[in-house]
């Protein structure tokens, strides 16, 4: 059974309609990306699965159960971990205090406390800059501190929304390292972006994502030839945008 | 000399009064952006009780009258705050002046409109000799129960892992919440705080002034309310520094101002609020980056 199943998810702001009958499927320990130009509805998928928005109709199932009307605080509880657009650090807080909200969710405070420490030699960085406010880090050292205070819910399903969004492209390969570092790691994992480059190296499978609607799904191959892909479904021009 | 120190005794203590006024209404600001201007009948419910509770032995009536302002402020979250929750701002504010002028109202049936009078520790009006400087100990304790209550605050805010749930909750509800933070209990909790603070000020609003009326609390929670604004609207601590900036301005213009103009001082308050916003809208305590979206 798959871990995630999403059938028919329909979500508005108002009158417009952000997602049309949206089916998706996540199968535990595999990783899924769902590409899509901007405000192809990717970051409502997430939200949405997450639960910071209420659907207006359609089911989302964790394990067979439906998780649509639960809040988010109950859902991350249920092990769905999201890491947003545009990362959403505390940045007014300390990077250790950022980290500690990962641990809000865990009963097991002296297991958090070390997986809390684990995390620090992970990501080195983060350790050394424990005591400084968090807005003061780089944007990849925000994003690196964003997935670790995802991971630190101890996620079954980690949701992650356009990892690479304003990085420089060697700080978003470091990113995607450690994307890869976690699949590896069997961690299952969501992520949308705009840049299926980034997507095709990472992901089992993927599903296109256009105005709402999924346009096309399969192996990572259907996003093979970038240049057929972006005149098809975004417009781009040859040999932009999608270079690195 | 000795009379800069007497100003700046009293400037304080009026400050310290404006800061917890503040605090209590920034704290509910911060996480919900809810502007509650029934925090003035929290803090004129303090003073009747005080009085109703006249004969008991002095602490264990701020005591109980401390547990039954965090009770109504959590009660009144539960009733009137909680089904708007996720309205627009102008609705949520609309409520507040609801819950304002049904409870006001409430206590002019009970208590009448009069101003009533009640001395409530006036011993402590009894000057003190310090340093050559006669400080009513009321002031001193005003000042050290602020002080008091500021480092507990900070103390709950920075080294529990509540505290941090709260100050993230005020930074980025969504956020926290997709976090695991608990949304109801987060705002519970703010509004039981908001309640001790607002009891705190009743009691030393009350010991200073002797006099209730049932829209004492206006004019402290309006005070309060444009202090988070000139300190910088959704941070704590330029909450406070707000409230002792105007309660500073406040003294001061009191003792600088020619004696016809006296009775305008707060005009002069104000027009410096004003003063001070055109030169910084985002507030004199928050940087342009972190200034609140609304």
């Amino acid at each position: 059974m798959s871990l995630l199943r999403i059938e028919g998810l329909n979500v508005r702001y108002g009158p417009v309609a952000a997602l049309r009958q949206v089916d998706l499927e996540v199968a535990a320990g595999e990783v899924v990306g769902v590409v899509g130009p901007n405000g192809a509805g990717k970051s409502s998928l997430l939200l949405s699965i997450a639960g910071a928005v209420q659907p207006a109709g359609g089911a989302i199932l964790l394990d067979g159960s439906p998780i649509g009307a639960l809040r988010p605080e109950e859902i991350v509880r249920l092990g769905i971990a999201l890491v947003p657009e545009g990362r959403e650090i505390f940045g007014e807080l300390t990077v250790e205090e950022n980290l500690k909200l990962g641990t809000t969710v865990r009963s097991d405070r002296a297991a958090a406390q070390g997986h809390l420490a684990d995390l620090m030699e992970a990501f080195p960085i983060l350790r050394e800059r424990r005591a400084q406010r968090a807005g003061k880090l780089s944007g990849g050292e925000q994003q690196m501190l964003a997935i670790a205070r995802a991971l630190l819910c101890r996620p079954r399903l980690l949701l992650l929304d356009e990892p690479s969004l304003g990085l420089a492209p060697l700080i978003t390969r470091q990113v995607y390292r450690i994307l890869r570092d976690l699949r590896r790691d069997g961690i299952t994992i969501l992520v949308v972006e705009q840049n299926p480059v980034r997507v095709r190296h990472l992901a089992d499978r993927v599903y296109l994502l256009r105005t709402g609607e999924i346009a096309g799904q399969g192996t990572p191959e259907i996003l093979g030839r970038p240049e057929d892909l972006e005149a098809a479904y975004f417009g781009y021009r040859k040999g932009r945008g999608a270079a690195s | 000399m000795s009379q800069a120190v007497q100003v700046l005794v009293d400037a304080l203590s009026v400050g310290a009064l404006y800061a917890l006024s503040a605090l209590g209404i920034g704290l509910i600001f911060g996480i919900m952006r809810l502007i509650n201007f029934a925090h003035g009948e929290f803090i004129a419910l303090g003073a009747y009780l005080l009085m109703v509770m006249g004969g008991l032995w002095v602490p264990l009536a701020i005591l109980l009258m401390v547990a039954a302002i965090a009770v109504l402020a959590m009660t009144t979250e539960r009733i009137a705050f909680r089904p708007v929750r996720n309205a627009d701002p102008a609705t949520m504010l609309i409520t507040s002046f609801a819950v304002s002028y049904l409870l006001q109202n409430l206590y002019r049936l009970i208590w009448g409109s009069r101003p009533l009078g009640f001395d409530f520790l006036s011993v402590l009006g009894t000057p003190i000799l310090l340093a050559e400087v006669r400080v009513p100990t009321l002031q001193l304790m005003t000042l050290g129960v602020t002080v008091i209550l500021l480092l507990a605050l900070v103390l709950f805010l920075t080294r529990t892992h509540f505290g941090i749930e709260m100050r993230a909750a005020a930074l980025n509800f969504r956020m926290s919440r997709l976090l695991g933070v608990r949304a109801d209990r987060v705002i519970a909790v703010a509004f039981a705080m908001s309640g001790v603070l607002a009891a705190a000020v009743a009691a030393m609003h009350l010991s200073q002034t002797g006099t209730l009326t049932p829209v004492m609390g206006l004019q402290l929670a309006l005070v309060g309310f444009v202090s988070t604004i000139v300190g910088g609207m959704g941070s704590l601590p330029g909450a406070v520094l707000g409230g002792f900036f105007i309660g500073i301005v406040t003294v001061l213009l009191q003792t600088a101002l020619p004696l016809d103009l006296r009775p305008y001082r707060d005009a002069f308050v104000f027009g410096i609020v004003i003063l001070v916003l055109l030169v910084r809208p985002q507030g004199l305590f928050l940087s342009a980056q972190t200034r609140e979206r609304i």
